[in-house]
């Protein structure tokens, strides 16, 4: 059932992908940062296919009290939260660190690096993505971009939680809904939630 | 993406999606389909779960599949659309893997074209 290396089954985790990518997203504010500031709250995506299928991520980056870096990822279709990023290297706007994770295809606490530039304003970082296996596509690098959102250790916002309706057998209340907001544009979705 | 390539673009009140969360691998739980909810958060959303294929299985035609169930499908129907003893036809069919042609998989900016069409036709 699960698809955190397979990634069989894409349409939820498509679904998912809902933050800052391939598609033009205006940040929150519009205040260069320093091109070389790698810490912060970073939101975007890994684009295996843009627009087709999107890997939500959020990367958090800080300094610690010694000075060295330290960060967390999450990447929701993976059921990655706060995963620990490693081996952080800065070398003027050229970035890239890691995490590891175990991986069927290439073994055991496999390395998952993210390699990239960071842009003139410091507000995005893009590159490379090297790591989960797209069977379809066959491919394991794939580009991914970022937009700084926050400071690292700003409070995120709470996730949302709309109520979710229990279906009877055959379904009646879709039907009830469907036929309540007729006069609407309606799109049904069927997906599975892993 | 419906809610970043749809939603967030297409500011309709009249625009309705609903999703379907269903044991579409055979191992998803309710609990599941709750923490997925939070991927698309739009008031215009509605989230349901079922525990059973009937609607995957009533659906099938209207998104033009022959065999397979109708999960990992988009269907997007229009105002008039009403919902009789069977679902009506969509006006457009996305989908992810299923023998469909290939020109329908899903793709939010095409998907965002085909909402726009339609809620602009109103």
């Amino acid at each position: 059932m699960t698809r955190r290396i397979v990634l069989t089954g894409w349409a939820a985790a498509w679904l998912l992908a809902a933050s800052a990518s391939a598609a033009p997203q205006a940040p929150q504010a519009a205040t260069p940062v320093a091109p070389t500031r790698i810490d912060g709250l970073w939101e975007g995506a890994i684009l295996y296919d843009p627009a087709q299928f999107e890997m939500e991520t959020v990367v958090e980056i800080a300094y610690d009290a010694q000075g060295k870096l330290v960060g967390t990822i999450d990447i929701p279709s993976q059921q990655m939260k706060y995963y620990s990023l490693r081996d952080f290297q800065v070398d003027g706007t050229k970035i890239s660190f890691k995490f590891y994770k175990d991986s069927r295809r290439r073994g055991p606490n496999s390395p998952f690096l993210f390699e990239g530039e960071l842009s003139p304003d410091g507000r995005t970082m893009q590159g490379m993505f090297t790591g989960f296996y797209h069977e379809e596509m066959g491919i394991d690098r794939v580009p991914f971009r970022l937009q700084r959102v926050r400071e690292a250790g700003d409070e995120r916002p709470a996730e949302p939680e709309p109520p979710l309706h229990s279906l009877s057998a055959r379904g009646e209340e879709l039907r009830e809904s469907f036929n309540r907001d007729v006069g609407g544009t309606r799109l049904v979705m069927l997906l599975s939630p892993t | 993406m419906v809610q970043r390539y749809v939603l967030e673009k297409i500011d309709d009140p009249k625009l309705r999606v609903y999703v379907v969360w269903g044991p579409m691998l055979g191992g998803e739980t309710e609990e599941d389909a709750r923490e997925a909810t939070a991927s698309l958060a739009d008031s215009r959303g509605t989230h349901f779960w079922t525990g059973a294929h009937t609607l995957a299985e009533a659906l099938r035609a209207p998104a033009g599949l022959q065999e397979e169930l109708a999960w990992d499908t988009f269907l997007l129907f229009p105002p008039e659309a009403k919902w009789g003893d069977v679902p009506p036809l969509p006006a457009y069919v996305m989908h992810v893997g299923k023998r469909l042609p290939p020109d329908r998989r899903l793709n939010g900016e095409k998907l965002f074209d085909q909402v726009k069409k339609l809620a602009g036709a109103r």
